[in-house]
């Protein structure tokens, strides 16, 4: 009876599963994967957006030191106060003008309010696509 | 991929081998849901706890202790699975089925089930006596069946998945096999 018992136990029929379980599997793997791939790209871009923030905020105080350093402000003034003077000797006074512009000051801003923008832009496309995947049901 | 151990697939997907996950599915998508059905009791259910038996898997592959073996630990996923599914599924309330017109009771509309296994044991096919008697046994000693005979686990296999001892799975299985010889003797 045992040596029966056992055999039978051995051959016990299998249920086999839906051909589309395989795939479903899968594809939700896929899923998985690509919602893992945003997630690291929403801390990526979420932390480039936060430093850049707050980057702007010395880089703003230092292009308003420069500026005021630099007398760009005065020869720009020039353009109200002698704007007869300016019109003649306008090559000069261009040169002059971004001679005093304080470039790095400017570029430390644009730089700043560049990748601001550019990580929020980006941040908003991956938020709205992890909200769509979350509507589908697999 | 199929004379690679299921730990070398492990490894290979976590180097990045999109296919090894794949491969690991394959080879054990059958038996997970034929455990798992064990619970669900319907083929839409056990489905459903196989898909999340192996999304848990593939979640848990990282921390997997690749000195184990791979088959029992994911038959534990399956396992909790399924518990984790009969936690949500919610009992049926007596009192929530609705009378018919005639005023028939709930009781009175669960099916005879005696002539049934009467019909079961006329057949003679040993296989499918012992399949249906194998449905009347708790889930948890079906389970140390399926798993011992089908999966080919050792009691040690399944007593570590099942998180019990040695001693309570050796007994369950004493439990089912006596239980299996007095249904078939009737």
């Amino acid at each position: 009876m045992q040596n029966d018992l056992n055999n039978a136990l051995q051959r016990i029929a299998r249920k086999e599963p839906s051909r589309e379980l395989f795939a479903r599997i899968l594809a939700q793997v896929k899923v998985e994967e690509r919602r893992g791939v945003i997630y690291a790209r929403i801390g990526v871009l979420g932390t480039a957006a936060l430093l850049s923030l707050v980057a702007l905020v010395p880089a703003l105080r230092e292009l308003y030191a420069e500026f005021t350093q630099s007398g760009f402000v005065q020869f720009l003034s020039l353009l109200i106060s002698d704007a007869g003077i300016v019109a003649v000797y306008w090559q000069d006074f261009l040169i002059s003008l971004a001679e005093a512009l304080p470039v790095f000051g400017v570029a430390g801003v644009a730089a700043s309010i560049f990748v601001l923008m550019l990580s929020t832009r980006y941040l908003a496309r991956d938020i709205r696509a992890l909200s769509r995947r979350s509507s589908f049901a697999l | 991929m199929s004379g690679i151990s299921d730990n070398e697939l492990v490894a290979r997907h976590l180097e990045g081998d999109t296919r090894a996950f794949g491969e690991l599915v394959a080879r054990y998508m059958k038996a997970v849901y034929n455990f798992v059905y064990l619970y669900a009791r319907n083929e839409g259910d056990a489905e459903d706890i196989t898909q999340d038996a192996f999304m848990n898997a593939w979640k848990g592959l990282r921390a997997f202790d690749r000195s184990r073996a791979f088959k029992p630990w994911l038959f534990s996923i399956a396992k909790n699975a399924s518990l984790n599914w009969l936690k949500k599924k919610k009992p049926v309330l007596f009192g929530d089925i609705a009378r018919e017109g005639g005023g028939a009771d709930f009781e009175e509309t669960i099916p005879d089930e005696a002539p049934l296994l009467e019909e079961v044991f006329e057949e003679r096919d040993l296989v499918a006596r012992v399949e249906e008697a194998m449905r009347e046994l708790p889930p948890e000693q079906q389970a140390v069946i399926v798993l011992h005979h089908t999966e080919e686990l050792s009691f040690r296999e399944i007593a570590e998945m099942s998180e019990v001892s040695l001693d309570t799975v050796k007994s369950r299985y004493r439990r089912a096999l006596i239980a299996l010889r007095g249904k078939l003797r009737k």
